[in-house]
């Protein structure tokens, strides 16, 4: 009876112990856990609006960041000059995707000029080619003959296409649409005779598009590099975006940031991406990049 | 594939369950959705509005014969025949006569949609700007003598839409521009598309029918079906009419109805069984036939023409959608498909439903109407948050929406569609008239 009764105070006591350690196991996870996705957390906004390429690559780029560890606050803003607050008024860590475009006048909303504490690298590049129609691959300018070219609003294409025009003796009249994608609705309608974008490239390798000139670093495959026939900055206007953090990223964070984005950029399935959809990455040096994106902010100047 | 599930069972409840309430239109539907909406691709976005219009439509008309409700306009026929129904014992024939009438004018429009999209596509003319300012030119004019208000009124609510739709960082030369943000970072997004038709058209119309309760009669006699042949010509006329109907902007879907029941008065015009069958046969063809081809302008454009529409091209945007640029498919069946599929089963589920339950469901939706109503205002408030929380905007968007529902209901007496829709097209329209300046200037 008794050997029974002390059985029982001891179960309970046990019991009592156990459930002792069990709720600390629980607390010490659950602030092991705190404090780890404290240090791994970070919100990460897009500028860039809904259905370009920018705001694709920063999607695949945060669910990486995810798959890593990261506790990731993904949004969309689709509004540079928001996310330019945020980046300034926040006191959490921020990561944003930024257009060397916006950086082009002090005087954009936008404006944010790169530190170079700030940075962490550019995650697309992508070449602004003037293409043909569609699957015409006779397409060619020729001399004194007057084209009608789609470019992106806003962004003073007009300054290269005119000297361009010059100097291949043609005239073009460049129509300034909202996005990439009216531009392809206006080719498909005829509207237009030519495009300079971002887009082509694929469809150049496919060899159902034919384009002829681009802001490329050197010609390629029968693409002539602008720069060859143009002194002027405009030909650097590819479009190069880049990932910059705010004041709140320092030190270890920043660190652990820029090794882990670093490798989702080039990591194979990225660059495969990349290559899809007619844009790429140069395996360029930190200052490299630094200097492309400053010559291509320039590049969109009047 | 058990998102095409979710996406049909959903979107056929919420829709029956919208028609069923007086107040509760196509766009109040889409805005309490939008959580849902917001985690769906676009093309299942898109088969929600359809499937959720639809449903809404017919159950609304089974309301309006049962119970006298109209939640729509586009229940009036329904209404007008009412009397005629219930004196001569004819509900069950007329909830046979409506599903089969809405199945076969969804079916019809949809074999036709897939043909009439690639004939468009291919007719370069259509993608041109010069025919989207045309469209834009249509919907003005639209605007301008929507019947509700008068034409200087829609004057001011057409251009105060433009310039609300102007508000916030807009591309101009080499930078982004401020217009009318007073310097305030919130407001670079612009005002919220949800906060405006939230505000300014369902909560309005919410708060008209808040206590719709006392004057609700929720008795249904259980009367024998009446031998009647289907009116299948009827049917086929109302379709038809409501596929045209459907490409008017702003009120395409609203008068299909109507006028298909007034032009089949004339083929028939007495009062006896076959007449008024036939009439509410061709209403209903025509409504649903319009929702249809509703459509058109946006999956061609990119252009949404009514309200409802509009809130489904906002979220669907979002999600990188663009129009004639879809390649979705599922189990190797493509986009038009699923819609003619899911939009047969769907009728069938909104048969059933309300063939079996319609009596108890309107029975509980009449004893908490109101209720009811204030919650559906509360998802709506939510929903708002949410889209706010989206973009780091909260207490902007909840701001807009308090602010706008106080002036939709103050000001009730006004239609505010016009607004809207110059909200709507106040980016295109710019951006159009700018194209055109370039091509032609």
């Amino acid at each position: 009876m008794v050997d029974n009764l002390t059985k029982l105070i001891r179960r309970k006591q046990m019991k009592k112990l156990m459930s002792k350690v069990a709720i600390t196991l629980a607390v010490l996870m659950g602030l092991t856990t705190t404090v780890y996705a404290k240090e791994k957390s970070i919100s990460f906004y897009v500028g860039h609006g809904n259905g370009g390429i920018s705001s694709a690559y920063q999607t695949t780029i945060s669910q990486e960041l995810t798959k890593k560890g990261w506790n990731v606050n993904f949004k969309i803003i689709g509004n540079c000059g928001q996310v330019k607050n945020l980046l300034e008024t926040s006191n959490e860590p921020i990561l944003a995707g930024w257009g060397a475009d916006w950086n082009s006048v002090s005087t954009n909303v936008c404006y944010n000029p790169l530190k170079k504490a700030e940075f962490v690298t550019t995650f697309v590049v992508s070449p602004r080619l003037l293409c043909g129609p569609y699957n015409d691959l006779n397409f060619d300018l020729v001399k004194s003959n007057k084209y009608k070219i789609g470019v992106n609003q806003g962004q003073n294409h007009h300054v290269l296409l005119n000297a361009l025009g010059k100097k291949l003796d043609v005239t073009f009249k460049v129509i300034e649409y909202k996005n990439s994608g009216s531009i392809k609705r206006a080719m498909q309608a005829k509207e237009i005779d030519a495009w300079y974008t971002t887009r082509g490239l694929v469809n150049h390798e496919n060899k159902t598009q034919k384009c002829i000139y681009g802001t490329l670093d050197k010609d390629y495959s029968n693409i002539v590099a602008l720069k060859k026939l143009l002194p002027t900055e405009n030909v650097y206007a590819s479009f190069v975006a880049y990932l910059m953090v705010n004041k709140n990223v320092q030190g270890d964070l920043k660190k652990q940031l820029d090794k882990d984005i670093i490798s989702i950029v080039n990591s194979k399935a990225y660059q495969t991406a990349l290559k899809s959809s007619g844009a790429f990455l140069n395996n360029n040096t930190l200052e490299n990049q630094l200097e492309l994106i400053e010559s291509t902010a320039k590049a969109y100047k009047k | 594939m058990i998102e095409i599930f979710v996406t049909l069972l959903t979107a056929t409840l919420f829709g029956l369950f919208a028609g069923l309430m007086p107040g509760i239109g196509s766009s109040a539907l889409m805005l309490t959705s939008l959580p849902l909406l917001y985690v769906l691709p676009p093309e299942l976005c898109i088969l929600f509005y359809a499937l959720g219009i639809q449903s809404s439509q017919f159950s609304g008309s089974v309301a309006a014969i049962n119970f006298g409700m109209m939640g729509e306009l586009t229940s009036y026929p329904a209404l007008a025949e009412r009397q005629y129904i219930l004196k001569n014992n004819l509900q069950q024939t007329a909830l046979r006569f409506t599903a089969i009438g809405s199945i076969m004018s969804c079916i019809v429009p949809i074999m036709c949609l897939y043909p009439l999209l690639e004939w468009f596509r291919q007719h370069s003319l259509i993608m041109r700007t010069d025919f989207t300012l045309l469209v834009m030119l249509i919907i003005i004019i639209f605007c301008i003598w929507y019947k509700t208000n008068s034409k200087l009124t829609n004057v001011f609510l057409l251009a105060t839409g433009i310039v609300i739709s102007q508000i916030g960082l807009r591309s101009q030369g080499s930078a982004e521009r401020e217009f009318l943000t007073f310097d305030q970072p919130f407001m670079y997004g612009g005002i919220p598309m949800i906060a405006v038709l939230g505000g300014l058209i369902a909560v309005p119309l919410i708060m008209k029918y808040i206590n719709w309760k006392e004057t609700v009669s929720t008795e249904i006699p259980n009367v024998p079906e009446q031998k009647i042949n289907f009116p299948i010509w009827s049917s086929v006329r109302g379709g038809l009419l409501g596929l045209f109907t459907g490409l008017l902007p702003a009120v395409g879907t609203q008068i299909g109805s109507n006028l298909a029941w007034k032009v089949e008065k004339f083929f028939y015009p007495d009062d006896n069984h076959v007449s008024v069958m036939s009439r509410l046969t061709s209403a209903e063809s025509a409504n649903n036939g319009s929702q249809i081809t509703v459509l058109i302008p946006l999956l061609i454009l990119g252009i949404a023409i009514v309200p409802s529409e509009m809130i489904l091209l906002s979220v669907i945007e979002t999600k990188a959608w663009m129009p004639g640029q879809s390649t979705w498919t599922l189990l190797g069946l493509n986009f038009y498909a699923w819609l003619m599929i899911t939009l047969t089963v769907s009728s069938i589920i909104c048969y059933i439903v309300c063939y079996t339950f319609i009596k108890v469901i309107s029975g509980w939706i009449g004893k908490h109407l109101n209720n009811i109503n204030k919650f559906c205002i509360l998802i709506m408030a939510i929903s708002v948050f949410y889209a706010g929380s989206l973009v780091e905007a909260r207490t902007f968007f909840v701001s807009c929406f308090i602010l706008l529902s106080f002036i939709g209901v103050l000001f009730k007496k006004i239609d505010f569609i016009p607004l809207v829709a110059g909200y709507f097209i106040g980016d295109i329209l710019i951006d159009t008239i700018v194209i055109l300046s370039f091509i032609y200037g």
